[in-house]
């Protein structure tokens, strides 16, 4: 085994360990927690790639950013754990597996025969080309992110606005 | 030349022979020496610490371990892991025992990327800054960790400010960033010193007149990051007991302790890359030396410059109140935040127009130096004015 | 072992390569922006409007509006003048990003229009009044852009972008009524059945980038028939891609999201998602079969759409599927008694006509004469007037009784006339009844369909049209033979003409079609790849 192997495998682990834990976990505290490991174990994969700054940019974002903020919210709504109440007494395991694993099947047979391009070269730098890309052909992209997020800071500044009920008084 | 992680790994560790075993054996061996110099960093800012405070308010700090009271600190950690290791009865053991290590691991990751000179860095990695800055804020997600495993409502609240504070202060922060690397052109921390080469006022906080309002929130903000006073709502002692690491004790305590101490130092460090030229000396006739001479008086240079930093921020820990937390939050999301938007963008502009010149680094220390008087005029004239109310102790050691 | 190499997603590329690439850099974005005019509007448009509420009062909520309609009228001014792109001038603007063709013009026009007409329903709306209402038209106009962006997108990466824009913009005006607990229950479903949707496209969307190495439909296109990837492969993507399109035109699989939303929305906003939300859906649907839709120059080499599975392929897919958009959006109608409900899988079984449509394009791609979306772009234009005008009646019912059920229409024909005989026509064109465009509109769409070949298709299409009658034909009951309560009124003239102006066009298209269709016809679609 090369040593990427091991590296992939050991974040593959990291990867689909906590998600499986996230579904079995019932407190909802500890699923958030869990997350932290997936959200690792896929920058992790990055890395491997040689795409740092995307690595980089799913920790700062996805770990310090969401999951912060997600742990944040359960904390403030709650001060006791939250356990997630099962719907039904005794979970309905079989037609949940079948449809997993038929739609696992499906996607993954249909992935390993699909024939993948490998791209040719050398990671040279991961920052300043993606810098250049957008500046250049995504250029129309990357201004319109700009514009979405500004009209979604609008709304998220409108919903989180006190006094819901304004136009009633 | 390549700057990703996994060329580092290859390219260090030769792992392309080598295999598993020697990742595990470079991973310690490259490991050693960081862990060394954090805890020689948290040693040495601990006592600077207590004999800073001490001496702001007329004390002596530690005498009797060590001249000056020097080994004191090493004295308290070995007392401190000589005790108990206490877990609260109802806390949620797993990440009880996973916060401290978390907390410690991202001040610890962090320090892979510091230049101490032009060669004594770890990894020189290509996004330097983005990954100090996104390995910083793995920080929160163990802090919030220790808090709600305690199992206790003072840690609660305590990692509640935590992460409302460093999330929202990770935004100024990271502009503060970005005006560095817009002026570099680099997001390599090695980039960015090697731009600043030169004389003194080749330094980028006397590049333009907009870099030292940077500098200034990129400390406030850096301040709030270590959750250090002014800012130290998550470990308030008045109200919160200890805040978040209120129920721990023994070495996971020293650990949270040491993870503080260390993250004070890397803000220091990257402030000094940013903005006070990093390992240059601003004397091109010094900074030219190189070899392994001039990598020593680099790397003295770096660190002198980062515990002098690393002291502003006990000054001013000891020297102002804390701040309420609508405070913290207004002066991040009203003042900070948009100052260092506009900032940014003047930043941008002055870089894209003017031409880089000495004259003007010359003229803005001058002017800065100007300023400084100034305002230390007024500072005086104030305190003579209160001098007839206040009768200030003086010192006498 | 499968593993994967490490390697740069880039190839190799350094920065100035990337930079030199593009030579005429900043000129080129100069006059690409002259062809966005409407687009640089509309972004402008959304800043404004947010201002002019701060500074005007709160009982004033009507000013933005106001400002709102300017704006959008700016847009459709800039639209118009700079007219239908004819097939020589037809090309693509930012490197590629979106395409400027007649196709998309009109779409353009077609979402400001609908939009516009909405606009003047959320300034007369009971529940939006004395409110500060900036944000409710600034999100309005983001949710346009976003919708022009699905419209002319010819990039993954735009067209996964178009959507979400329309989206975020939809959650946060489906949830605007904050107190309203239908609304947040409306506002949480959609973000939730929006997002796995989205996730879901987005999947799809990243393995057509691996497999292909491009995000340019074109390029993705023609490397998908040179490499020859496993049909089982592209039929998987194809559906995966489809989710999310699905998702905004609420059909089969992922319409279950639409009741509760137009429940919860209000009423104008609910009006702007089944038909503006919609149309651009179907937009970008459009242009999504017809670029992948195309087998390959040997006539075997597959491509994302035309791939077959167990003897499926693609036309006939799309063809289950508006079989059972259209039968379950007929079905569940018959039991609501909600008007928004009643609507929305109304709204629902409509886009199964308009999937049959879709599904009659694949077989004419490349082919010479009319292009095979002419109907849908025909049935969108009808479905525009007379759904807008069902609801903009509803409203005007619904703030005069104090309720959105159907018993308040009981006896409306007494009370109100104007307003019954305008939605009794709304409903005769919603069943698709002559003299009305809804008739001429589905005859073109059933005809398209039964001459590619898919009769089933349209003998599920027409009993279903039979069934539908039964819950319009309730409602003009209502109107007209039942007793209600409640004084007769008098409209406002503005009311009055409002509603005359939505039947003109309705009867208009029901009665000389000619001059649409051949608008249509003769619009240039880029040809991407």
């Amino acid at each position: 085994m090369n040593w990427e192997a091991v590296v992939f495998w050991a974040m593959a682990t990291l990867v689909l360990v906590p998600a499986f834990a996230i579904v079995f976990s019932r407190n909802i505290v500890h699923m958030a927690f869990w997350l932290l490991g997936t959200l690792m174990g896929v920058s992790g994969l990055y890395l491997l790639l040689g795409a740092d700054f995307l690595g980089m940019t799913q920790i700062f974002v996805y770990i310090g950013g969401i999951n912060v903020l997600l742990l944040f919210g359960i904390m403030l709504t709650r001060s006791e754990p939250v356990y997630v109440r099962r719907l039904a007494k005794r979970p309905k395991l079989a037609p949940g597996l079948i449809i997993g694993a038929f739609t696992a099947f499906t996607l993954v047979s249909a992935l390993l025969g699909a024939g993948w391009r490998n791209v040719p070269g050398e990671p040279t730098e991961t920052a300043g080309i993606l810098g250049a890309f957008l500046l250049s052909e995504y250029i129309l992209p990357f201004e319109i992110i700009s514009v979405l997020l500004l009209v979604v800071l609008i709304g998220a500044a409108y919903i989180a606005r006190r006094g819901s009920r304004e136009g009633a008084e | 030349m390549t700057y990703t992680i996994v060329n580092h790994v290859l390219d260090y560790f030769e792992l392309e022979q080598g295999g598993l075993w020697s990742l595990i054996g470079a991973i310690a061996v490259w490991a050693a020496p960081i862990t060394g110099f954090v805890a020689i960093v948290g040693l040495v800012s601990i006592w600077l610490e207590r004999k800073i405070s001490a001496h702001i308010q007329c004390r002596l700090g530690p005498m009797e371990v060590g001249p000056h009271g020097l080994l004191q600190t090493l004295a308290d950690g070995i007392k401190l892991l000589g005790k108990e290791d206490l877990v609260p009865k109802n806390a949620d053991r797993a990440l009880f025992a996973l916060a401290p290590m978390m907390v410690f691991a991202a001040t610890f990751v962090s320090f892979a990327c510091i230049p101490f000179s032009e060669k004594a860095i770890i990894a020189d990695l290509d996004i330097g800054i983005f990954f100090i800055a996104a390995v910083g804020s793995l920080e929160a997600i163990g802090v919030v960790m220790a808090g709600w495993s305690s199992n206790n409502k003072w840690s609660l609240f305590g990692a509640v400010r935590a992460a409302t504070q460093v999330v929202s202060y990770e935004i100024p922060l990271s502009l503060a960033l970005l005006a560095g690397v817009l002026c570099a052109g680099s997001m390599s921390l090695v980039d960015i010193s090697q731009a600043q080469g030169g004389w003194i006022w080749s330094w980028f906080i006397f590049r333009n007149p907009f870099m030292w309002i940077m500098f200034l929130i990129y400390f406030i903000a850096s301040l709030a990051e270590c959750q250090r006073a002014p800012f130290d709502l998550p470990e308030a002692e008045s109200e919160l007991v200890s805040g978040f690491h209120t129920e721990y004790s023994g070495m996971r305590f020293a650990i949270f302790f040491l993870a503080e101490y260390g993250k004070m130092y890397v803000v220091s460090a990257v402030g000094v890359v940013l903005f006070f030229g990093g390992w240059l000396s601003g004397i091109p006739a010094i900074d030219g030396i190189g070899g392994i001479t001039g990598n020593l008086i680099g790397a003295g240079v770096m660190i002198t410059k980062s515990f002098l930093l690393v002291c502003v921020q006990m000054w001013i820990r000891w020297t102002l109140p804390r701040i309420r937390l609508d405070q913290v939050m207004d002066l991040c999301l009203k003042y900070l935040l948009p100052i260092s938007l506009v900032c940014l963008m003047l930043i941008a502009v002055w870089q894209g127009l003017m031409p880089t010149f000495d004259e003007f680094g010359i003229a803005m220390i001058a002017a800065m130096a100007l300023g400084f008087m100034q305002m230390r005029r007024i500072y005086r004239k104030a305190i003579e004015a209160s001098k007839t109310r206040l009768s200030l102790p003086t010192m006498k050691v | 072992m499968f593993f994967l190499q490490t390697v740069a997603p880039t190839g190799g590329v350094t920065s100035n390569e990337v930079f030199d690439r593009y030579p005429d850099l900043v000129s080129s974005i100069g006059t690409d922006m002259g062809a966005f005019l409407p687009e640089l509007v509309l972004c402008l448009g959304i800043v404004w409007v947010i201002f002019v509420d701060l500074f005007s009062k709160r009982q004033d909520s009507r000013r933005p509006g106001w400002h709102a309609l300017g704006v959008l009228g700016l847009s459709l001014l800039t639209l118009v003048l700079g007219g239908f792109p004819s097939a020589e001038e037809a090309g693509s603007l930012f490197h590629g990003m979106v395409v400027r063709d007649g196709f998309a013009v009109f779409m353009k026009l077609l979402l400001t229009i609908g939009t516009a007409i909405c606009v003047p329903m959320v300034m007369s709306h009971k529940d939006l009044q004395g409110r500060r209402m900036g944000e409710f038209y600034g999100l309005l106009l983001g949710s346009l852009l976003g919708m022009y962006m699905m419209a002319s997108a010819r990039n993954l990466l735009m067209f996964f972008m178009g959507i979400e824009f329309a989206s975020y913009t939809s959650y946060l005006l489906t949830g605007y009524l904050k107190g309203d607990r239908k609304a947040a229950e409306g506002g949480v479903k959609y973000v939730i059945y929006g997002s796995v949707a989205s996730g879901i496209m987005v999947y799809g969307l990243s393995i057509l980038y691996g497999l292909t190495g491009s995000l340019d439909v074109g390029a993705v296109a023609q490397a998908l028939i040179v490499t020859k990837a496993s049909p089982s492969l592209l039929i998987i993507t194809a559906l995966l891609c489809f989710a999310g399109f699905a998702y905004k035109i609420s059909a089969f699989p992922l319409h279950f999201w639409a009741p509760d939303v137009y429940e919860g929305a209000p009423m104008p906003f609910t009006a702007f998602l089944s038909v503006v939300s919609k149309a651009a859906g179907f937009a970008i649907l459009i242009r999504f079969v017809v670029a992948f839709g195309a087998p390959g120059a040997d006539g075997q080499a597959l491509t994302l759409a035309s791939g077959k599975v167990l003897d499926l392929d693609w036309p006939q897919i799309l063809a289950v599927l508006a079989m059972f958009t259209m039968t379950i959006g007929n079905l569940a109608a018959l039991w609501q008694n909600n008007f928004k409900r009643l609507l929305a899988y109304s709204s629902i079984a409509h886009a199964g006509y308009l999937l049959m449509g879709v599904a009659a394009v694949v077989p004419r791609i490349g082919a010479e004469g009319d292009p095979g979306w002419q109907p849908v772009l025909f049935y969108l234009v009808v479905y525009l007037f007379m759904n807008l005008g069902a609801f903009y009646i509803a409203q005007i019912v619904a703030a005069r009784t104090g309720t959105e059920e159907l018993p308040g229409f009981a006896g409306l024909g007494k009370r109100a006339p104007v307003l019954a005989v305008g939605l009794f026509l709304f409903m005769i064109s919603l069943i698709g009844l002559p003299p009305t465009g809804g008739f001429t509109g589905k005859w073109q769409l059933l005809k398209a369909a039964w001459e590619n070949g898919l009769h089933t298709l349209v003998l599920v299409a027409v009993t279903n049209t039979v069934i539908s009658v039964y819950y319009y034909a309730r409602i003009i009951k209502l109107m007209f033979l039942d007793q209600g309560d409640g004084e007769g009124y008098v409209l406002p003239v503005g009311q009055r003409t409002a509603v005359v102006l939505m039947v003109v066009p309705i009867l208009w298209l029901g009665l000389f079609m000619d001059s649409t269709v051949h608008l249509i016809r003769s619009l240039s679609f880029a040809v991407i790849g």
